[in-house]
């Protein structure tokens, strides 16, 4: 795999963590019924950016794949 | 931690609305709101025709699910098992409102008007005080906040553009009064106290008379018990064309 | 080398006003004007100047015309990722003139959607600085702002970003005003092979993220009202695929109403041949039959068996107070179907014809989904409270309005800096040569 294949993964894979670790834990405690004032607010505020940003940070995996000028040549 | 709840004895209901005009007074709800709301009802036909009344408050639910959908996180469980609505923290988006079963959430389609109740209010000079009698645009019990993060609970007519319901009163409820529309029923056919306290009234109705709570199908566990009376069924007739639209 | 790029004019029209134009701007604007203004009203008012009020004791509906559009415009947004991503993963090339149109599409309609949403919040200022601050997943309408509003916003973009490359460094050698943009765009892009490769790849996988992400979204929207056990009517199982399919066939029948426009307006009729048409009709007609399954199941099912106040519903969409919007609907997707059945039947397609049926379940889909958010409101209280009523006020319509007039004018703006179809068709040897 290139370095640039590299980057890219790894930032998909860096975007998904996010994306796993907001919505379960960063984001507002899970519990069904909800039964006190702790379920209305997320753990870290901004939580839900920091989700979103993840589902972006994989998509941003993309566009550096492509657009990275390539300095190094690439075997 | 106390579990408030409410009983109502629907065989002592006698329809009066004292209830309903006690919650608007204390909480200043604007026009065409009714955090307590009273069914009249109509159902057989002659000679067997009943008539009967059903109040209607926020059944402040175990399972709500108006906490379940709200997205901000401005409607929420107290630890006393009120559900509470953060109008600071609402953004209007009145899902609550269609998600819960019992119709109780009103939206303040515009900014509520100050000119509903009479401005000239007057204290006596010897009832100036926590005694003296309140009112509710002045009342500085509603705008005590709750818990760590002060979220604002109490009261209603605040703004244009949030959601607000029944509140159990939480104000009254926090110094160790009932709510507005128990305290007001001539009938004594509201009753509220701790669910979990066995000698509180609540408790003490609910092990005596066969009890039942409305849209139990649904699996909101409401903290509203009905005694003395059963549930509305299909063929039961509303009375009243009750659009109090604005 | 391809030849447009070597002429000293940009290709398809870019940056290049005309008079026909520029009457279809200001057409769009005055619409938009109208949007703002009914905006402004509603800002300054209150959501009294709306149709909307309280169920249950008002006796109205609390989700009116605006989520009805949320959900259509979502709905809408279905056509172009879909189409952008089909076309990679499943390698139909013939369909690639439509790709950019159909990008587009989806970015607008997203985008529209968003703004819906926002006056339909009693707070929304407060809306837009708490939605990422609290946003609690346990709530279904957790779904709609990241998944569908900016996942799915941001990813089309990122396709479509991507997608152009080629085409703007193609543009970016024709000097001019719009030279600076382009080659922004461009990016450094020099369309060597290793270049394309990597577009290549890129896009595969790309399209493989967005596929997911696509049934996910629609079906979260789904998902907003399927959950709710509280409102008869909504709470079914068969929410989440009813919007993603319906969400296709809106979507579908828009892009071939559009792809005919922008054929009619540019003169490409080498390109956009009727092959492309054939398709898009073909899908067209698939997904709309699944539909009219989905809601005979789901009439079927309430007919016999449902709960009563469920009944009430089905009721009042049959024979009741919502009838002619419900026949009216399914009278608009038999038909549409009957049309492209008929031009399959006898393989005689034409263009009119399928542009004719995409119109036509524009219809259904907006009354359907009116269909959906308003009776379980005004019929479907579980306490016997009256029935209700909702009808739209002139600042939803105006609002509305305002939405479908911007759409069209970032449309017409978007084509005169950037060409709206595919430039460089040319395969790859021959561009290296």
């Amino acid at each position: 795999m290139t370095s640039r294949g590299a980057l890219a993964v790894g930032l998909a894979v860096i975007g998904f963590v996010i994306q796993f670790v907001s919505f379960l834990f960063l984001a507002a405690p899970w519990g069904f019924p909800p039964s006190s004032p702790e379920h209305s607010d997320p753990v870290l505020p901004f939580a839900p950016l920091i989700f979103i940003a993840g589902v972006m940070l994989v998509f941003i995996a993309g566009i550096l794949y492509e657009v990275l000028p390539s300095r190094r040549s690439e075997a | 931690m106390p579990r408030y709840g409410m009983v109502i004895d629907l065989d002592r209901c006698i329809g009066c609305r004292a209830c309903l005009e006690a919650c608007k007074v204390e909480n200043k709800t604007p026009e065409g709101v009714f955090w307590m709301h009273v069914f009249r009802f109509e159902e057989n036909t002659y000679p067997n025709t009943k008539v009967w009344f059903m109040p209607r408050p926020c059944m402040h639910c175990d399972n709500a699910p108006c906490v379940k959908v709200c997205p901000v996180g401005a409607r929420f469980k107290r630890e006393d098992g009120i559900v509470a609505t953060d109008w600071q923290r609402c953004i209007g988006c009145r899902y609550c409102e269609v998600a819960c079963p019992y119709g109780v959430n009103y939206f303040n389609w515009q900014a509520p008007s100050d000119g509903q109740y009479r401005d000239d209010w007057v204290y006596p000079e010897d009832m100036q005080g926590n005694d003296r009698p309140m009112p509710p645009w002045d009342n500085p019990r509603l705008d005590e906040r709750y818990g760590e993060e002060d979220r604002r609970t109490a009261g209603g007519g605040r703004e244009k553009g949030v959601i607000e319901k029944c509140t159990f009163c939480t104000h009254r409820v926090e110094n160790n009064l009932v709510p507005a529309c128990v305290d007001m029923c001539p009938q004594y056919a509201l009753h509220f106290g701790d669910l979990d306290d066995d000698k509180s009234v609540v408790s003490r109705i609910l092990a005596q008379k066969s009890s039942f709570r409305l849209l139990e199908e649904t699996d909101a566990q409401p903290r509203v018990h009905y005694v003395g009376g059963r549930a509305p069924s299909g063929d039961v007739r509303s009375v009243d064309d009750m659009k109090a639209r604005i | 080398m391809s030849t447009a790029p070597r002429t000293e004019r940009l290709p398809y029209g870019v940056g290049r006003v005309t008079g026909q134009w520029l009457v279809l701007v200001l057409i769009a604007l005055a619409l938009t004007v109208v949007g703002v203004v009914a905006f402004a009203i509603e800002s300054q008012q209150g959501l009294i100047a709306t149709g909307m009020r309280n169920v249950g004791t008002m006796g109205g509906a609390t989700w009116g015309l605006y989520i009805t559009f949320v959900v259509y415009f979502v709905g809408v947004s279905f056509a172009g990722i879909t189409v952008a991503a089909l076309i990679r993963v499943l390698n139909w090339d013939y369909l690639k003139p439509v790709a950019r149109i159909a990008e587009l599409l989806t970015i607008i309609s997203l985008i529209l959607a968003a703004i819906a949403i926002i006056a339909d919040l009693g707070q929304s200022l407060r809306g837009l600085l708490y939605l990422p601050m609290y946003a609690r997943p346990q709530s279904p309408f957790f779904g709609t702002f990241t998944l569908v509003i900016a996942g799915y916003l941001f990813a089309s973009l990122v396709y479509f970003y991507l997608d152009a490359r080629r085409d703007a460094a193609a543009c970016a050698k024709v000097p001019g005003r719009l030279q600076k943009f382009h080659r922004w765009w461009a990016a450094g892009y020099q369309d060597t092979e290793e270049e394309q490769q990597r577009h290549y790849r890129a896009s595969f996988w790309l399209a493989i993220a967005i596929v997911p992400l696509l049934i996910t979204a629609h079906s979260t929207l789904g998902f907003v009202f399927g959950l709710q056990v509280g409102r008869p009517g909504w709470f079914s199982a068969i929410q989440a695929p009813g919007f993603v399919i319906l969400a296709g066939v809106s979507g579908i029948g828009l892009l071939a109403v559009i792809v005919a426009l922008v054929r009619r307006a540019l003169g490409t009729q080498q390109t956009l041949t009727l092959d492309m048409f054939k398709f898009l009709g073909k899908g067209l007609m698939i997904l709309t039959l699944v539909y009219l399954y989905l809601m005979a199941v789901e009439v079927i099912t309430a007919v016999y068996a449902a709960e009563h106040h469920e009944q009430i519903i089905f009721e009042a969409m049959l024979w009741g107070d919502f009838a002619w919007q419900y026949w009216l609907t399914v009278g608009s997707l038999l038909l549409a179907v009957a049309l492209l059945i008929w031009q399959a039947y006898t393989g005689r397609w034409s263009i009119g014809l399928i542009v004719a049926a995409g119109l036509l379940v524009q219809i259904g889909a907006v009354l359907k989904r009116f269909l959906l958010v308003v009776p379980s409101q005004t019929h479907g209280q579980l306490l016997p409270y009256p029935q209700g009523t909702y009808s739209p006020s002139l600042i939803e319509y105006g609002l509305i309005i305002g939405l479908v007039g911007l759409g069209i004018l970032a449309f017409l703006l978007f084509m005169k800096v950037f060409p709206i179809m595919e430039v460089s068709q040319d395969s790859p040897e021959g561009e290296r040569t």
